[in-house]
């Protein structure tokens, strides 16, 4: 008994101590401001202990490329794209997806593996496509831009699938007596998916920021070919904004000048009647400018545990329902300006919005999950308790809690999804200053000259670690 | 410790071993004393995923190479023509080196003999940046025979992919394109198609 007792604790330490090697969400999170940044990224580069998780190599491909390493990050975004693959390509009845479904369907939510949200899958092709833009290859963006789409019009029916079986279960639930129609009030997020702005959302995965740069970048890739007007409709029927991150430079001050004296016409041939002053339009060397500003950290998901008594408080059984904590980091002014404009850029991504409105549409899956698991915990402690006493039941009830949250705990998102995405496309003159600010940080530098465009990526990770790239076409 | 717990602990050990090299992922093997490293056909058809692949790229140079060669733009020139081979735009879902396509449909054209090539855009630079340091004076004369050509072939690679639950295709067509740079007239144009169809397994980890 007392070695058994001894291997159970031994396998809990080794546990804890795994989970402790690795950056857990919340140290990730607090150590990205600009004297941490560097140690985090090479903490994390060398973390081997989560490099089959989709979560990881995303957090990776985000901190690399706020440090201006776009290959690399080009390099992790493809590991994370071939756990998405080889996942959605499993055979049609895949041992790892029975296991991990009656794993999460009876013991806990944090026994599932996390292969991202839909907005999540689309995204990362968002945020590779700067990578390859910046690197210079716009061809290779575009590619990035219609997997994106493609990902896009997957989740439309996939989506639906899901909604649909999320009645399904709720329908399940209600013959066997349980309410899963209403939200529990204890949960944290209960006001939040209630909100008005959440359950407006068109859905929960199709973003006008990814669509109108999708537009961008393949106007700059086939210049000729007008192949970004289908996304920029997009765009502009999810958000109407949209049509604000475009703009052109105010028409200049047309200059009269005196026309030189005209020779009289002769009799017999046929004059125009010339007027006395020409306009002449001074001539500017306009270039396109496209400044794209990814702000912030998104929600990080987690299990939140709602505890209730059982049998008269002898012990307890619990709800764990997935749970956002709030994003980070993020900016709440972006002003950009020239010699001749001042612009304030829409917020086209919004992810925070998108997640909310993903947790809103699963809920009722989720919540009929979680009272079967509490229901199986339920009926451990009972046996355990109706066998060892009080006491039994309430060690059952706590080794199943500790259990549960152990997994919980390695059940994470893309933690370091930029919370914020503003956009804006405008013409500017070459060789001026272009000056971007970012709460109360103003960052300036100079346009290049004899250039078509300049596409600007803006990496707001904190207000002390903002990094700003851009590339010349 | 009693040696019923040193037992079950290396058992449990060997078990984990055995479960962990049987998650670790496919990949390139390790190359040692048991390496899986050898020749293989480079012409052989190449089935290992859906993606744009070696044969295809074999197959589509081989194809419109022969269908170029034939039209009467080429095999009916009093010399071999001049021509430019620029960028194929890649306009899939995937990330296809065309350049790739382009070289292997050059040194075709090249082996035939019935065409000559001059460098492409991305090259010409070098080529004029040579030429400033071994030549003394760069005539206009020399610069424009560099650059004028009678033909740019020109193309694209697009995609349609669908998918369901059960299966995936693809379909590819890469489409190339003669044109005369004086006129803009297209001269010739042809494709290659390739369709490819993966199923998932029923039953698998």
């Amino acid at each position: 008994m007392v070695n058994r007792l001894h291997i159970v604790t031994c396998s809990l330490l080794c546990a804890l101590q795994l989970s402790a090697t690795s950056l857990d969400s919340n140290a990730l999170r607090s150590s990205l401001s600009k004297p941490q940044f560097d140690q985090t990224l090479s903490t994390l580069r060398d973390d081997t202990s989560d490099q089959s998780e989709f979560w990881y190599w995303l957090n990776l491909a985000r901190m690399q490329q706020a440090h201006g390493d776009f290959n690399a990050s080009i390099n992790s975004f493809q590991k994370s794209f071939e756990i998405l693959d080889e996942y959605e390509n499993r055979a049609k009845v895949s041992l790892r997806n029975i296991g991990s479904f009656l794993g999460s369907t009876f013991l806990s939510k944090g026994a599932e593996t996390y292969y991202g949200k839909g907005y999540e899958r689309s995204l990362m092709h968002t945020l590779n496509a700067l990578n390859y833009a910046m690197n210079g290859n716009f061809q290779g963006a575009s590619v990035e831009m219609r997997r994106m789409e493609q990902r896009q019009e997957f989740w439309l029916s996939e989506t639906e699938a899901k909604i649909k079986e999320a009645a399904e279960e709720q329908a399940k639930a209600e013959k066997e007596g349980n309410n899963v129609s209403s939200i529990p009030s204890e949960y944290s997020m209960a006001a939040m998916l209630e909100d008005p702005s959440i359950r407006s959302l068109a859905n929960s995965y199709q973003d006008p920021f990814s669509y109108t740069l999708s537009s961008i970048i393949t106007d700059i890739a086939f210049p000729s070919e007008k192949l970004g007007e289908v996304s920029l409709k997009r765009a502009l029927s999810l958000n109407p904004d949209v049509s604000k991150a475009f703009v052109k430079l105010p028409k200049p001050a047309v200059e009269t000048v005196a026309k030189p004296k005209q020779p009289p016409v002769q009799k017999g041939k046929k004059g125009t009647q010339q007027p006395l002053v020409q306009a002449i339009e001074p001539k500017i060397d306009k270039m396109d400018v496209t400044v794209v500003v990814l702000a912030g950290e998104a929600p990080a998901v987690k299990i939140e545990k709602i505890r209730f008594p059982l049998f008269n408080g002898a012990n307890y059984a619990s709800i764990d329902l997935p749970a956002y904590n709030p994003p980070i980091n993020d900016v709440s002014v972006v002003t950009i300006s020239t010699n001749k404009l001042i612009l304030q850029p829409p917020r086209l991504l919004q992810t925070n919005a998108m997640a909310y409105k993903t947790l809103k549409d699963e809920f009722v899956g989720e919540l009929s999950k979680a009272v079967v698991r509490a229901t199986a915990k339920a009926v451990v402690a009972k046996q355990a308790s109706d066998n060892f006493g009080a006491f039994g039941g309430l060690m059952a009830s706590l080794a199943m809690d500790v259990g549960s949250s152990i997994a919980d705990s390695g059940f994470r998102n893309w933690e370091l999804l930029p919370n914020s995405g503003y956009l804006s496309k405008f013409e500017a003159i070459q060789g001026e200053t272009l000056t971007i600010t970012l709460n109360d940080r103003q960052e300036s530098f100079t346009l290049p000259k004899d250039k078509k465009g300049v596409l600007v990526l803006v990496s707001y990770i904190t207000n002390d670690n903002i990094r700003i790239d851009h590339v010349e076409y | 410790m009693t040696t019923l717990t040193k037992l079950s602990l290396s058992t449990t050990l060997i078990l984990s071993s055995f479960l962990m090299s049987g998650c670790a992922t496919g990949g390139a093997g390790m190359v040692g004393a048991s390496s899986n490293v050898k020749y293989g056909d480079a012409k052989a058809a190449e089935t290992v995923t859906a993606d744009f692949g070696s044969s295809d790229l074999q197959s589509t140079a081989e194809t419109l190479t022969q269908s170029l060669l034939e039209t009467r733009y080429i095999s009916k020139a009093q010399q071999p023509p001049k021509v430019r081979l620029r960028t194929v735009n890649n306009l899939t879902y995937e990330h296809i080196d065309t350049k790739a396509i382009t070289d292997k449909i050059r040194i075709k054209l090249l082996k035939s003999g019935q065409v000559r090539f001059l460098a492409d855009t991305a090259n010409l630079n070098q080529v004029s940046a040579e030429r400033d340091l071994t030549t003394t004076a760069t005539t206009k004369t020399k610069m424009k025979a560099m650059t004028d050509s009678d033909y740019i072939i020109t193309g694209n690679v697009r995609s349609i992919k669908k998918a369901n639950d059960d299966v995936k295709d693809v379909y590819y067509n890469v489409s190339l394109e003669l044109v005369d740079p004086q006129s803009g007239e297209i001269l010739w144009a042809d494709e290659k198609e390739i369709r490819k169809v993966t199923s998932k397994s029923s039953v698998g980890w």
